[in-house]
């Protein structure tokens, strides 16, 4: 598990490219960096990779499966994000549980009563 | 002396705060101590009221005529059915607008808004006729939905600034943690936006609560709320003022107290968005 590929992917806001055609091969392991002055793209090219916006043209590809028009909670992919790390709202116990899947936080919020008593939600 | 000036100035405000709040208060306290005066007593200059003699039998007479509990229920039922399923529509619309806003969503807001300067009784015969044929006529589930759409707007665009407050990347961790629209909604941008959603749901509660031309038109009698109970004792029988008094009182009074007890929600729900 684990490759990413960029087949001619672009990205244009209101006529304006902001990616020009990108071919792009991530493999296994691999440790890539995105270097460029502010507003060159690098954010918004994470943002295609990860789902959260929908690239112009092109295609992206996660384990040499079409991801496209995959949303974003199906790509299994994660992100740290510039500001927001944490859901202020939540316990502790809670922001580590919300990632995990989706059946797995409704059963948490059953036995949450039983697991507070244990201490787990400061 | 800077500091001398500026004690004087904190008076003076506190002065004119105080007058001010007391001229608006002031209809409310004259219906009130009216209220407690005998029919006679109660047309007479301000300074005979105030002198007279104070008596109960107002309220005692009022709930022997009319029903004061039922009118109550149709008002709670009305006020607290519009503003439930106008947030239930309204939460959804106001996230589409405030997350992905399109060309035109701006437009659409000052559209929404814009149904609020058109004056009630340009549609009233129109939604009179509907409510005939749709039999809704006097009834509360007729009351819920016209209510429900004439404040729906005013609940949108309060939830649309609330909303705007909230950082959209918090959204989209949601989103890449698997959290489905639905999910997203429910567990990470409500309790995010309690404050804003609770302030909202008071501000609509009282203005459901208030809103008359609607509710004395599509009413008669089994529907009918506060009111159309204050109503029932204007004109068409003389003027009884000490009775229209107490019926006042008696109508907001849970209103006012519900209104005091969460006026730092309400100030802040008002205010919010509008200081940047």
């Amino acid at each position: 598990m684990g490759n990413i590929t960029l087949k001619n992917v672009t990205k244009s806001f209101a006529g304006l490219q902001v990616i020009p055609p990108l071919n792009l091969e991530i493999g296994e392991g691999e440790f890539v960096v995105f270097v460029g002055p502010s507003g060159c793209g690098k954010s918004t090219l994470l943002r295609l990779i990860a789902g959260l916006e929908d690239v112009t043209s092109g295609e992206i590809l996660i384990d040499g499966q079409d991801a496209t028009d995959v949303p974003p909670a199906k790509r299994r992919l994660a992100m740290v994000f510039r500001s927001y790390a944490l859901y202020p709202h939540m316990t502790v116990r809670k922001n580590i549980a919300f990632p995990c899947a989706w059946p797995a936080w409704t059963r948490l919020r059953r036995t949450r009563r039983s697991r507070m008593q244990r201490g787990y939600s400061t | 002396m800077a500091r001398s000036v500026s004690t004087q100035r904190k008076t003076f405000n506190t002065v004119l705060a105080w007058a001010v709040g007391l001229v608006i208060f002031f209809p409310i306290l004259w219906v009130f101590i009216l209220s407690l005066k005998a029919e006679g007593d109660a047309i007479r200059t301000p300074f005979e009221v105030l002198t007279s003699g104070w008596t109960l039998e107002n309220y005692t007479v009022v709930q022997e005529r009319s029903n004061y509990s039922r009118h109550l229920w149709n008002s709670v039922i009305i006020a607290g059915g519009s503003t439930l399923l106008g947030t239930l529509i309204a939460v959804p619309a106001a996230w589409s607008m405030a997350f992905v806003p399109s060309k035109r969503t701006k437009d659409i807001l000052m559209w929404m808004l814009s149904t609020k300067m058109l004056p009630a009784v340009g549609v009233l015969y129109p939604i009179y006729l509907m409510f005939i044929k749709l039999g809704l006529l006097d009834t509360r589930t007729g009351l819920v939905i016209v209510l429900m759409l004439i404040n729906l707007p005013i609940i949108i665009w309060m939830l649309y600034t609330y909303f705007k407050e909230i950082p959209v990347d918090i959204l989209e961790a949601a989103r890449m943690d698997g959290a489905s629209l639905r999910e997203e909604i429910l567990y990470v941008l409500t309790p995010m936006a309690i404050p804003g959603i609770a302030s909202t749901i008071l501000l609509n509660v009282i203005l459901a609560w208030n809103e008359a031309f609607w509710t004395l038109n599509l009413t008669a009698a089994t529907a009918a709320p506060l009111t159309a109970f204050i109503a029932s004792y204007s004109s068409p029988e003389g003027l009884f003022y000490a009775k229209l008094s107490a019926a006042s009182a008696m109508a907001i009074a849970p209103i006012l107290v519900m209104g005091w007890f969460s006026q730092k929600q309400l100030v802040r729900g008002l205010t919010f968005g509008a200081v940047k």
